[in-house]
């Protein structure tokens, strides 16, 4: 699997990204746009715990992470990844409006936002370096 | 008796006490002239002064007339000794006359008043025999047998016959004897009836009259047989008779009560005697009875307050009307003879009684409003209690035993109103603030919480008021409370059940919320994603794209469903369109378990009819969730104003009504439209619930 670099052409080689919702047909839709526009998903997860888990081990360049979650919120999982010193970009997703979180995802470190009803790989590719 | 008269009264009898004398002094026949002299001067005399003294004394009582009467006819008795045939046999006819006035004497005694029976019967037959008797001996016979050679002769002889004299001397000792006897009964009879005050008077009065009597009779039947020994009996005669006025005497002066006045009955009355046997005493009739006017004169009770229905004519007795100011009090019901009689008697007694008897009407009749009253307070719904200037409960109807939680009215009068009514941690301040109201206590309110000898945890609301004496201090204070023990809870269940309302209409759409989030939304943002991604692939890749414009279609009738399912959770829409009876028969179509679906047939207004769906929503969503049931009834019915809706399982029953949120929700929903809500759920034995709510809430 090849690992971005800040020298890869983005449609040549593609970022690794994990998809973190607990909707499986979201996951699946998110994974099958995603790929389609160059972006390898390395991995998905259902809930915070597991995207905590799988962030450690996948080092993905990416985590495309839902607000809400069953356990933690997404707030939450972005204050503790990079806590641990591992730092993927983060962007949070959801199907409510940024609005409806007031500063919260301005202030809680992630890269942006974007509403899933409007995920592009343009989208994403905006938020990123 | 003025001065004047008392003289010239006793003048006379002066006058006739010399007559006596020089009577017996130039008898002829006489033989013990110095006895006789004596006795006539002792007893005569003796009666004469005793009864004008009591006159004078004692003016209203007849006892000073009939002592003066004996007196004065005693001296007539020595006209037996005149030497003249005539005169003797006129003194043979008055001799015995003193006797009349002497039985009136002692059964009139100490009030001077005979009453019609038996005492003025036994007068009047004592009046007939003295009269009758001596002549129709003298008939028959020159002398009477007692008199052996002593004697004058009779004038009016018109046949002797020592058989008929015998005959009716023999006659003449019996008709005595019981004469005496039925008097001497009728005193003892008064004796025994007498109060002890009374009886005092009439001691010393009724055994040297007693006495007298008995030694009448005793020398009566003696004089039959033998002359000398009735003779010998003399003096002893002599100082009892003397001395029988003297007691008479002394025995008016003594007795208040004996003065049959007005003014006598006055202050018997003030003296605290009962006002019947007052005024029966003044009056002379032991029978009399009080009658007691209430409803403004139209109606009699007695002392008791029962009805009193006064004699009507003809019946031997009568009514006097008492009249106070003006105004009908009462009565007076009395032996008819009376009215005859004595007129101004009674009604002087009935004027001077006028003011006793309506104060006694009065306690009859605060005695009636006192049971009235009494009669309130027992069975007032409210607290009704009296607390002394110490903070003592003195009074307390049953309501307020109840509420303290003791047993009885002895385990809470006297003790302090805090220690009954007051929880210990608030007792301190209750009696700062009891003792800081003193000595004014005014009026109050107050609501306080206590825990009742029961345990029981009880809310009043008092209301204290102080009760004043004439001087304006306060002799009690009069608290009434109201149990709101029961309001208080209800308040505190309507006030849990709207916050569970409220809670649970939250909660509802909350979880729309979450479900419109997780649910259609979900598939509706993934469906965009894809038609995207489709559409992007529309050129490069048609197969892929047809996929993916597939896949979007299964998930867009999958939302679809989502949808309608949320809506007709939100509200069933057919209920609002089709009735209750449609909703539940789609409700029944879309549960797992068969269900015997009886419904009420007809519109119920629109409250209700969401109240029974969800009712049954509910009740069959847990009997699918939690029963394991193989079957569930339903009826709907509306009988007798009020809607009955029962889901019945055949389930594994042990559905807690209190532990769930479903059943709660339910129960305030029906509490909502007045409604109640039970569920029984013996373990193993089914669960059945029952909504009942009435239809004109």
């Amino acid at each position: 699997m090849a690992v971005c670099t800040t020298t890869c052409d983005d449609d040549v080689v593609p970022r690794t990204v994990l998809v973190v919702d607990d909707h499986p047909s979201f996951r699946a839709t998110a994974r099958a746009l995603l790929e389609a526009e160059g972006f390898s998903v390395v991995g998905e997860a259902a809930d915070g715990a597991e995207a905590l888990a799988k962030t450690e081990e996948l080092h993905p360049d990416l985590v495309l992470l839902d607000i809400q979650l069953p356990d933690l919120d997404g707030f939450e999982i972005t204050r503790r990844l990079q806590a641990n010193g591992a730092s993927p970009a983060i962007v949070l997703v959801s199907s409510r409006d940024a609005a409806d979180y007031g500063d919260l995802i301005t202030t809680c470190g992630a890269r942006g936002f974007v509403p899933k009803g409007e995920l592009t790989g343009a989208a994403l590719r905006a938020l990123l370096p | 008796m003025s001065r004047n008269v008392f003289v010239l009264a006793a003048a006379v009898a002066l006058v006739e006490a010399a007559a006596a004398v020089a009577i017996v002094t130039t008898s002829d026949h006489e033989p013990h002239k110095v006895a006789t002299i004596a006795l006539a001067l002792t007893a005569g005399v003796s009666f004469v002064v005793s009864g004008l003294i009591a006159l004078r004394r004692r003016p209203e009582n007849r006892v000073g007339l009939y002592l003066a009467a004996v007196g004065y006819l005693w001296f007539l008795g020595a006209l037996g000794d005149a030497n003249n045939n005539t005169v003797w046999t006129v003194g043979m006819f008055l001799s015995n006359l003193a006797f009349i006035p002497f039985a009136a004497l002692v059964l009139a005694f100490p009030s001077g008043r005979l009453a019609p029976r038996p005492d003025r019967l036994l007068v009047a037959a004592t009046a007939a025999f003295v009269l009758i008797g001596p002549p129709l001996l003298l008939l028959f016979a020159d002398k009477p047998p007692s008199c052996g050679d002593s004697c004058g002769s009779s004038v009016i002889v018109v046949h002797r016959s020592p058989t008929t004299e015998h005959v009716i001397d023999i006659a003449g000792s019996v008709v005595t004897a019981v004469l005496i006897a039925l008097i001497v009964a009728v005193l003892f009879r008064r004796w025994r009836a007498a109060s002890v005050a009374l009886r005092r008077i009439m001691l010393p009065v009724y055994l040297a009259g007693a006495g007298a009597l008995v030694l009448l009779l005793v020398a009566n039947v003696l004089s039959s047989f033998s002359t000398r020994t009735a003779d010998a009996l003399g003096p002893v005669f002599l100082v009892f008779f003397g001395a029988v006025p003297i007691a008479f005497l002394l025995g008016v002066l003594r007795s208040r009560l004996a003065r049959s006045s007005v003014a006598g009955l006055a202050l018997a009355v003030g003296q605290g005697r009962q006002l019947r046997e007052a005024i029966a005493e003044a009056v002379g009739d032991p029978t009399l009875e009080l009658a007691y006017c209430v409803d403004d004169g139209d109606r009699f009770v007695d002392r008791e307050g029962r009805r009193f229905d006064l004699p009507a004519d003809g019946s031997g007795r009568a009514a006097t009307m008492v009249e106070l100011e003006g105004r009908r009090i009462g009565a007076l019901v009395h032996d008819d003879s009376l009215r005859e009689e004595e007129p101004e008697l009674v009604e002087s007694v009935a004027a001077t009684a006028a003011l006793a008897l309506d104060n006694e009407r009065l306690q009859a009749e605060l005695r009636t409003q006192y049971d009235f009253l009494t009669t309130i307070v027992d069975t007032a719904p409210s607290l009704l209690t009296s607390i002394d200037g110490d903070g003592r409960i003195r009074n307390l109807n049953p309501a307020t035993v109840e509420a303290s939680g003791y047993d009885s009215e002895a385990q809470v009068r006297g003790r302090f109103f805090w220690d009954v009514f007051i929880d210990r941690s608030e007792r301190e301040a209750v009696i700062g603030r009891f003792h800081a109201a003193a000595p004014d206590h005014p009026p109050a309110e107050y609501e306080n919480v206590f825990t009742n000898a029961r345990g029981e945890r009880r809310v009043i609301a008092w209301r204290s008021a102080p009760v004043l004496d004439d001087t304006g201090k306060v002799i009690r204070i009069v608290a009434g409370g109201l149990d709101i023990t029961e309001r208080k809870r209800q308040e505190e269940e309507l006030r849990a059940s709207r916050t569970r309302l409220v809670a649970a209409g939250d909660d509802a759409r909350r979880r729309l919320e979450r479900n419109l989030h997780d649910g259609a939304q979900q598939r509706l943002v993934s469906l965009s994603v894809a038609l995207r991604l489709a559409q992007s692939k529309l050129a490069s890749d048609p197969v892929a794209a047809g996929e993916l414009m597939e896949h979007a279609s299964v998930e867009l009738s999958v939302a679809l469903e989502e949808l309608r399912e949320l809506a007709r959770g939100i509200h069933p829409a057919v209920l609002t369109d089709r009735g209750l009876d449609a909703a539940l028969r789609s409700l029944a179509d879309r549960t797992p378990i068969p269900v015997d679906m009886r419904t009420a047939g007809r519109m119920l207004p629109a409250p209700i009819a969401a109240a029974a769906y969800y009712v049954v929503s509910e009740a069959i969503a847990n009997v699918v969730k939690h029963a394991h049931a193989s079957s569930i009834e339903v009826d709907v019915s509306a009988p007798n104003g009020r809607v009955l809706v029962e889901v019945a399982d055949d389930g594994v029953g042990g559905a807690d009504a209190t532990a769930g949120s479903g059943l709660r929700g339910l129960a305030d929903r029906v509490a909502v439209l007045d409604g109640r809500l039970r569920v029984e759920s013996p373990p193993a034995g089914g669960t059945r619930v029952v909504a009942e709510i009435p239809l004109e809430s």
